[in-house]
């Protein structure tokens, strides 16, 4: 099958959430199918800069055409547009308008998918409220799949996103909670739909110094909760040998991240886009909330810094990692916090969990909040006040962290495996397909 | 640490953060809706209120209506029309309308003193019921300080104890190697490559339980294999502040002594070069001892080059773990009381007080950082 992906952005350091689903799903599906990822030359959303190169690329194994954006996004023009069109009358000019400001603005890549719909079985469009989604789908309604990636957004309210969901053929939400969200708001939407979700890599055996024990043999892996983290050497393990030639504290859980970052204590972790949209300035308040009322842990955030942080001896910045840093960071955390309020996909809740680290999350984003409840590995906080009483506790309850993280990797076992997911997606094609 | 009862083994998120909000709306004294105010205060109250309430507002004081024909009114027809007669000649004598003017308008003012009394109790009613109200949310209030007062003083006496736990874990580890010590033990002038340490208060036992502090820290800073652990120039617990000669003298000699002995001692620091004891901080218990004279010469080495103590820290890299390194369990207890390791390495503790460390500049790519 030949399937074609529209995102508004894509390759390996894109740092955003549906950037980086569409990048691991268009990774899996290259596997089995014939996949051509549609996009722009941007690498940055906030300015929609050409920063890529035009033409064919190839990425992780996955062909990537690349079109030039006509325009950059003017911030300021921009927040003027979303402020009148949101809270005044408009026409649907307006709402074009709004688009074109917003970007990316990319008529090449739309004038390719009108040229080449045929060539593709299937057109998969990531999020939904971005140019090359909205021209895009008028383009091959019948042939598409629209992955929303849907929050409890302001933009959703326009006219133009009724048509968006109203078009595909089938859609594809990563949440029940989002799928809620999107039949309370559009009542024409196609017959074909499924919460795909998200499949997250558990991490599997490594002997030094991460993982110490198979996660897959023993009930639930339990060992490699924080509650097993000073026991690296467990009975019946394969590398046991090749953990003992290393002192205890190097191979105990999180230990590398803690040494080189020279992190003690409690560490409560943050991953991704450090900025005010993404909750980031809420979490600094609370965070210091909590110091002030007695809390001894230290804030990590790691990723893109988008904001000035405090200099304050709690809070530390540790850079944009690699794939296999973020991971011992995960393992390292005593809490990881996702504190984005409008958050669909939360990739991070997912890692952590699938690690065993408790998360703490913010209440305002009903997708974290069904992780935390179906999953029971990890709290919510509508407030400051929740935020320090469920940090202090989960900092305090060694017991409780452990059991959370058991909990946690369970969720994302039994819910987040890529064949199970990767599954929906085919079942969805042939739908899609058979259906034309 | 909160006080909730969480089954561990069996975990429920939405059971937890029921939990945990019935525990911020009980410390919320006053976070109640304005409503829920009103309502308290009612509630508590309503008697004097009502009291209030019942109370008949006070008669209206009695008032009369003067016109301009009001002095000339009669019952009788006839002595209305003979009035009316005689008004001009009366005129003559005198003006009756300034009294009517006067008359009347005092009417009016009794009117409307009788109109102002009126609404003065209505605005006495109002005034009473939002005292009532403030008075009672004040109440909350002071309830809801009272229980953080009690909180705080719980927490107070918790860290309290701890310390007094610590103090006493100080000790605990004396008496190996406890012996007696003068009160005040005389310094000589540090070296200027270390930096002083902290205030020896933060560290030294009771003095009733040790008179003499410096040698009760030794076995923290001995590795098991009895090698010496950090090099540790410092003049633990004690200033610079030098006594007599004599005392000195006889204190060095105690204490080269004590190391002839064999068992652990801890130098009190000196001037490099000068052959006293003023390296190694910490040699070994029960260990063979080194040759006293080798040790100080290392202890000076080490002395003027304060980036050796870096490699004692515990977080130093992974490169250091070997040789003589003791590595970072023989600390992890030292870690815990908090002021230690900073005394020991002679550099600022780390974590919280150190911002500038664990940034992504000080990480893997400095291979200096815990480097020997």
């Amino acid at each position: 099958m030949k399937l074609g992906i529209v995102i508004q952005r894509y390759g390996a350091e894109v740092t955003g959430g549906s950037e980086q689903l569409c990048r691991l799903v268009a990774e899996r599906l290259a596997a089995q199918h014939d996949v051509e990822v549609l996009t722009t030359c941007a690498r940055d959303e906030t300015t929609w800069k050409n920063e890529y190169p035009e033409g064919a690329d190839r990425v992780r194994g996955v062909t990537v055409r690349r079109f030039a954006n006509t325009r950059t996004r003017d911030a300021a023009a921009f927040k003027r547009s979303s402020d009148r069109i949101y809270d005044n009358p408009h026409s649907r000019a307006d709402e074009m308008e709004w688009l074109r400001q917003q970007g990316p603005w990319c008529p090449a890549l739309v004038e390719y998918l009108r040229r080449h719909a045929r060539q593709y079985d299937v057109v998969i469009f990531f999020t939904y409220r971005y140019a090359p989604t909205v021209l895009g789908l008028e383009i091959v309604p019948a042939r598409s799949v629209l992955v929303a990636t849907a929050s409890d957004d302001p933009a959703m309210q326009l006219d133009i996103f009724k048509e968006v969901f109203g078009r595909p053929a089938a859609l594809c939400y990563l949440t029940d909670s989002e799928r809620r969200l999107v039949h309370g708001m559009f009542p024409a939407l196609p017959p074909l739909e499924d919460v795909t979700g998200i499949g997250v890599d558990l991490p599997q055996s490594q002997p030094y110094p991460r993982m110490p024990a198979p996660i897959d043999e023993d009930e639930g892996g339990d060992d490699s909760s924080p509650a097993a983290a000073g026991s690296p050497e467990s009975p019946g393990n394969d590398d046991t040998d090749t953990v003992r030639e290393f002192p205890s504290h190097l191979t105990a859980r999180g230990a590398v991240f803690r040494r080189r970052h020279r992190l003690h204590g409690p560490i409560v972790l943050y991953g991704g886009r450090i900025d005010p949209g993404k909750g980031c300035e809420e979490l600094v308040e609370y965070f210091d909330r909590y110091v002030k009322d007695g809390g001894a842990a230290t804030l990590t955030l790691m990723g893109v810094k988008l904001m000035a942080l405090p200099e304050e001896p709690y809070i530390r910045f540790a850079g944009l990692l690699s794939d296999r840093e973020r991971l011992q960071a995960l393992e390292a955390a005593t809490v990881v916090v996702c504190p984005s309020p409008d958050d669909s996909l939360s990739l991070l809740a997912l890692e952590a969990l699938s690690v065993g680290t408790p998360i703490l999350a913010n209440a305002r984003s009903a997708a974290l909040v069904e992780h935390c409840v179906k999953s029971n590995g990890g709290l919510y906080y509508a407030d400051g006040d929740e935020f320090v009483e469920c940090l202090k506790l989960l900092v305090a309850d060694e017991r409780l962290r452990a059991a959370m993280g058991r909990n946690g990797r369970d969720y994302v076992r039994r819910n987040c495996r890529w064949d199970v997911v990767l599954g929906k997606y085919e079942r969805i094609f042939a739908k899609v397909r058979n259906a034309r | 640490m909160p006080d909730f009862n969480v089954r561990s083994d069996s975990v429920n998120v939405e059971q937890i953060m029921g939990q945990i909000r019935a525990r911020i709306r009980e410390k919320r004294g006053v976070d109640y809706s304005e409503q829920q105010v009103r309502d308290l205060a009612a509630t508590k109250l309503d008697k004097l209120l009502e009291q209030f309430r019942r109370a008949k507002p006070p008669e209206p004081p009695p008032n009369y209506t003067f016109e301009a024909d009001t002095l000339f009114e009669s019952g009788s027809g006839l002595m209305r029309v003979v009035r009316k007669l005689l008004r001009p000649v009366l005129k003559l004598f005198i003006n009756p309308n300034v009294l009517a003017d006067a008359l009347h308008m005092q009417s009016q003012l009794n009117a409307r003193q009788a109109q102002l009394e009126a609404s003065r109790h209505m605005l006495y009613d109002e005034l009473i019921y939002n005292l009532v109200i403030e008075g009672a949310r004040l109440g909350l209030e002071a309830k809801s300080l009272k229980m953080r007062v009690e909180s705080l003083a719980s927490r107070l006496e918790f860290s309290e104890r701890r310390v007094r736990t610590l103090e006493s874990t100080i000790v605990y580890k004396a008496p190996a190697e406890e012996r007696p010590a003068p009160p005040m033990v005389s310094m000589p002038p540090a070296s200027p490559s270390w930096s002083p340490p902290p205030p020896p208060q933060q560290v030294q036992p009771p003095p009733s339980s040790a008179p003499a502090p410096t040698p009760s820290f030794a076995p923290s800073f001995a590795s098991s294999s009895g090698q010496p652990v950090a090099p540790g120039p410092r003049p633990m617990g004690l200033g610079p502040s030098a006594g007599p000669d004599g005392q000195h003298r006889r204190r060095r000699r105690r204490r080269r002594g004590r190391r002839g002995g064999g068992s652990g001692g801890v130098n009190a620091g000196s001037q490099p070069g000068q052959g006293s004891p003023g390296g190694p901080g910490a040699a070994s218990m029960g260990a063979p001892q080194p040759n006293p004279t080798l040790l100080d010469a290392e202890a000076a080495r080490h002395e003027h080059d304060e980036p050796h103590a870096e490699a004692f820290s515990e977080d130093a890299g992974p490169e250091d773990a070997g040789g003589a390194d003791p590595g970072p369990s023989t600390l992890r207890p030292l870690d815990k009381l908090g002021v230690v390791p900073s005394l020991v390495e002679g550099r600022e503790p780390q974590g919280r007080s150190e911002p500038s460390r664990g940034t992504t500049g000080s990480g893997p790519s400095d291979p200096d950082n815990g480097d020997r």
